[in-house]
């Protein structure tokens, strides 16, 4: 499995993602998308609350695509149903890596927001309503 | 054939720096059409005017943030030859027959390369390597000399003492 980037960088060196970035790392990570497939997965998934503007969307794929975390795709998913004009991109092997990274990364904050009784919810001694 | 909506925001694409628009600025367009397309099937004319309301302000943050970065990058292969000439420089000077005063030479290093520390922060080791490693190399080269090697000392600690100047009293916009 890949590791680091090409550029020999290890995933903790790309954290924290900024919250763009993520998202298309998790929009990508299922399937292949083209920008605006993207843009809507995001919304929908976020039940509308995150909603990627093009110049958000583009300059984060820029950089993504320099930092190797995707890739464009050859392949066209149904290319019958689709303009040919239009680039896929896909998550690479390291994007996964730093994606789960991130998660993982993500995932003790919230620990520690539990523990400190700042969150409600699965393992929290806050009630409801409180 | 391309709705009043993408025509308008294609010229607005004149915002972003030239290559930006290059790499992505068709793709931004057949997005935010389709979006347009979708929003107006969905909701009408409010519907086109919520993707306008979005869009704006995406556009105005993500072009300025587009273009600080391309002014950074001109400000840098403008100070890296400036950097390396004033290393050579000095340098020059302190190789000079006559010259003696190797506390003016520490002096000029430690000073030239804090000054790029403090205009450009982000690549001290940049600046310490271009203004200092050129008297050691000399030094070496001719005389063997390695003592001269503490010029790359006062050099990384100008550069980095200018980066944390920067850093810590003119804050980042």
């Amino acid at each position: 499995m890949e590791r680091k980037s090409k550029a020999g960088r290890e995933p903790r060196d790309l954290l924290p993602l900024r919250p763009a970035v993520l998202h298309i790392l998790l929009a990508l990570a299922d399937e292949e998308r083209h920008g605006y497939g993207i843009m809507r997965e995001v919304e929908g998934r976020t039940g509308g609350r995150t909603r990627l503007g093009p110049g958000t969307l583009y300059g984060s794929i820029k950089r993504m695509l320099a930092d190797g975390l995707i890739e464009e795709s050859d392949e066209r998913p149904d290319p019958a149903m689709d303009d040919q004009r239009r680039r896929y991109y896909r998550i690479t092997e390291f994007g996964k890596r730093v994606a789960g990274a991130e998660a993982e990364r993500l995932s003790g904050l919230v620990e520690t927001a539990r523990a400190r009784k700042l969150l409600r919810g699965r393992g929290s001694s806050v009630p409801e309503g409180v | 054939m391309m709705s009043r909506s993408e025509l308008v925001y294609r010229a607005l694409l004149l915002a972003y720096p030239r290559e930006f628009r290059r790499d992505c600025g068709d793709e931004m367009v057949q997005a935010f059409g389709d979006l347009c397309r979708e929003e107006k099937r969905r909701g009408g004319a409010s519907g086109l005017v919520g993707v306008w309301v979005r869009t704006l302000p995406d556009l105005a943050a993500t072009a300025f943030a587009d273009r600080s970065r391309a002014v950074r990058d001109r400000w840098l292969f403008m100070f890296v030859p400036l950097a390396l000439a004033l290393g050579l420089a000095i340098t020059y000077v302190d190789s000079s027959p006559g010259w003696d005063d190797t506390g003016v030479s520490a002096a000029a290093v430690l000073s030239t390369s804090g000054l790029f520390g403090v205009l450009y922060p982000a690549r001290p080791w940049l600046w310490a390597l271009l203004v200092g490693v050129w008297i050691p190399a000399l030094g070496i080269v001719r005389e063997f000399n390695y003592a001269s090697l503490l010029a790359l000392v006062f050099s990384f600690a100008g550069a980095y003492a200018g980066a944390v100047v920067r850093r810590t009293f003119i804050p980042a916009r």
